[in-house]
């Protein structure tokens, strides 16, 4: 105990306010008891919380992937076809030599003189 | 020292016990009576154990404020998620005597006003040497702080206490 002496007056006050919880204050086995059925509600609700959050977001997912699925896939052309300013550029004199192939006639129609052929060796 | 013994020494300790929890609970008292619980049950499951480096009263007082402390985190961290505090179900002991409770309440209002402006360390150094009748080298082993930084407190708060209670008088 360190109070001193001339503590007293403040000594007094604590030990009225002492008194006065010691008096107030719960029973023993009540706070013993005390707390259970509370923390089983909230371990309930957050449970129940949590449960929730779950089912929203898988919902949330199957019903965007249904959504996907049945949204018909394709693509419009039109959209996607672009024509860059500076395109006349690329018009050069001979330019369609580039993008086709060249024709080279076919054997049917070539033309070989077979009765000049000599056998030179025997 | 079997779970029944330890059981009898609570409850003769528990009056001062709810005290220091109130102090701890900045005069919550639903918060105290959850601390106590939660203190109680520790002891009693064996999470805490007594090693005898100080008395038991001290032993005590030490795990309610570290009870205290704990639920003080898990409300605010509570709090920071948005999850509101369910309504109590348990309703307060329905038991304090009016007439004890009547006694010096003016006295006790000044006295707890004047507590709640005080640092936390005064504060609780007033309570442990007044209050729970600690030395202040008990306090301060409890506090975990040098006996020289608990006498200054002890000083401080002393002095300051006086004058915030002088101010009080009529």
């Amino acid at each position: 105990m360190s109070q001193q002496p001339d503590d007293k007056d403040l000594a007094d006050r604590f030990a009225a306010m002492r008194r006065a919880e010691g008096a107030a204050a719960p029973a023993f086995a009540n706070v013993t008891a005390r707390g259970t059925r509370q923390r089983s509600l909230r371990t309930s609700f957050t449970l129940g919380l949590a449960a929730a959050a779950v089912a929203t977001i898988v919902i949330g997912v199957l019903s965007s992937r249904d959504r996907n699925e049945r949204a018909p896939v394709g693509i419009d052309l039109r959209a996607a076809s672009w024509t860059a300013p500076t395109d006349f550029l690329l018009d050069t004199p001979g330019h369609w030599m580039l993008r086709d192939l060249p024709e080279i006639a076919s054997p049917a129609s070539m033309q070989f003189d077979t009765t000049s052929y000599r056998r030179t060796s025997s | 020292m079997t779970r029944d013994e330890l059981l009898r020494q609570l409850e003769v300790l528990h009056p001062d016990c709810f005290g220091w929890a109130l102090s701890c609970c900045d005069g919550d008292r639903e918060e105290a009576e959850d601390v106590l619980h939660t203190a109680y049950t520790t002891i009693l499951d064996g999470r805490a154990q007594f090693n005898g480096r100080s008395s038991s009263r001290t032993w005590l007082l030490g795990v309610i404020r570290m009870t205290a402390r704990a639920h003080r985190r898990r409300r605010l961290l509570r709090w920071l998620r948005w999850e509101r505090p369910l309504g109590t179900t348990d309703s307060p002991d329905p038991s304090p005597d009016p007439a004890a409770v009547a006694e010096g309440a003016d006295e006790k209002a000044q006295l707890t006003g004047a507590l709640a402006k005080l640092p936390g360390r005064q504060r609780e150094l007033l309570h442990l040497v007044f209050y729970q009748e600690l030395s202040i080298s008990e306090a301060a082993d409890l506090l975990a702080i040098s006996i020289g930084t608990a006498r200054t407190h002890y000083e401080r708060g002393k002095q300051r206490l006086r004058e915030l209670l002088g101010a009080h008088r009529p």
